[in-house]
């Protein structure tokens, strides 16, 4: 028995309200190749990353549901951050175990290297995992102030 | 008498809507649902259920484009579940509905005699 009877509101609820069925249609002229904008109420999240620099520390955010906090490894070498997961997800949510009337979730193992903006002190980088995401905060390294030079500009003759 | 009460916006706290991608698993007992919402709290989550309609809506510490982001979707359901016995938990990031099958949509076996 189908206890989510009906249907479901698949269109996202901004722009079924502005536009009744305008996705739909566009989906059934352009298939796959459906204008991105269409798209932009739909989550695909995957490792989607936040990155926020202030004047102390770099923070970056992962969104990474359905982990848990000894699934990751994070490295810092220099100024580039590798993060990766690996978990079990995939084998204990295969369709073989479970009946699923349709999975749109895709808890998988992922790795992602990034170059930080700034010079960071990686040895004092911190990690925590809640609530799905998960939060590196690296205090950026100090900068001497260069040396203040001017230099006059003289005239061609 | 007429009503020319302007709603201000000004005030109205403005989000990135979204919604969160859902595996639904049909089981024995009903319909478990399991929802990917990062960053929501189990206290900012709210759940409606009701009137042939499931409603779920969790707002995320995580922003887009400068604005908090807030999870919304919504279900059909049909008078086979029963509403009063509908459990929801959130772990890492991870809301779970379990929407059990109501007494009379339970199917009984019967013994031919």
């Amino acid at each position: 028995m189908n206890l989510l009877a009906k249907r479901e509101n698949e269109l996202p609820v901004e722009l079924e309200h502005t536009f009744p069925g305008v996705e739909e249609f566009f989906r059934s002229v352009f298939g796959p190749f459906t204008p991105e904008v269409l798209h932009r109420q739909h989550s695909t999240w995957g490792p989607v990353h936040d990155l926020r620099v202030d004047e102390k520390e770099v923070t970056l955010l992962f969104a990474c549901p359905g982990h848990k906090a000894e699934d990751f490894d994070v490295e810092i070498t220099g100024n580039l951050i590798s993060v990766k997961t690996c978990c079990d997800c995939e084998k204990d949510h295969s369709a073989e175990k479970h009946s699923y009337m349709f999975k749109e979730r895709s808890c998988m193992s992922f790795e992602e290297s990034l170059h930080l903006p700034v010079k960071v002190a990686g040895a004092d980088a911190k990690a925590s995992y809640e609530n799905g995401v998960l939060k590196v905060v690296i205090p950026r390294k100090l900068e001497k102030n260069a040396a203040r030079r001017t230099i006059k500009v003289s005239c061609g003759k | 008498m007429k009503n020319n009460t302007v709603k201000d916006k000004s005030d109205a706290p403005e989000f990135v809507t979204l919604r969160p991608p859902a595996d639904v698993e049909d089981t024995p007992a009903g319909v478990e649902i399991a929802f990917e919402m990062p960053g929501v709290k189990s206290s900012d989550i709210s759940i409606e259920a009701g009137s042939g309609m499931l409603k779920i809506e969790g707002k995320s510490t995580l922003q887009r484009k400068g604005m908090p982001v807030l999870f919304k979707r919504s279900f059909y359901i049909s008078d086979a579940v029963d509403v009063e016995k509908i459990k929801a938990s959130a772990k890492d990031g991870v809301l779970t509905l379990s929407l059990p099958k109501a007494e009379h949509a339970i199917p009984r076996k019967i013994t031919v005699s």
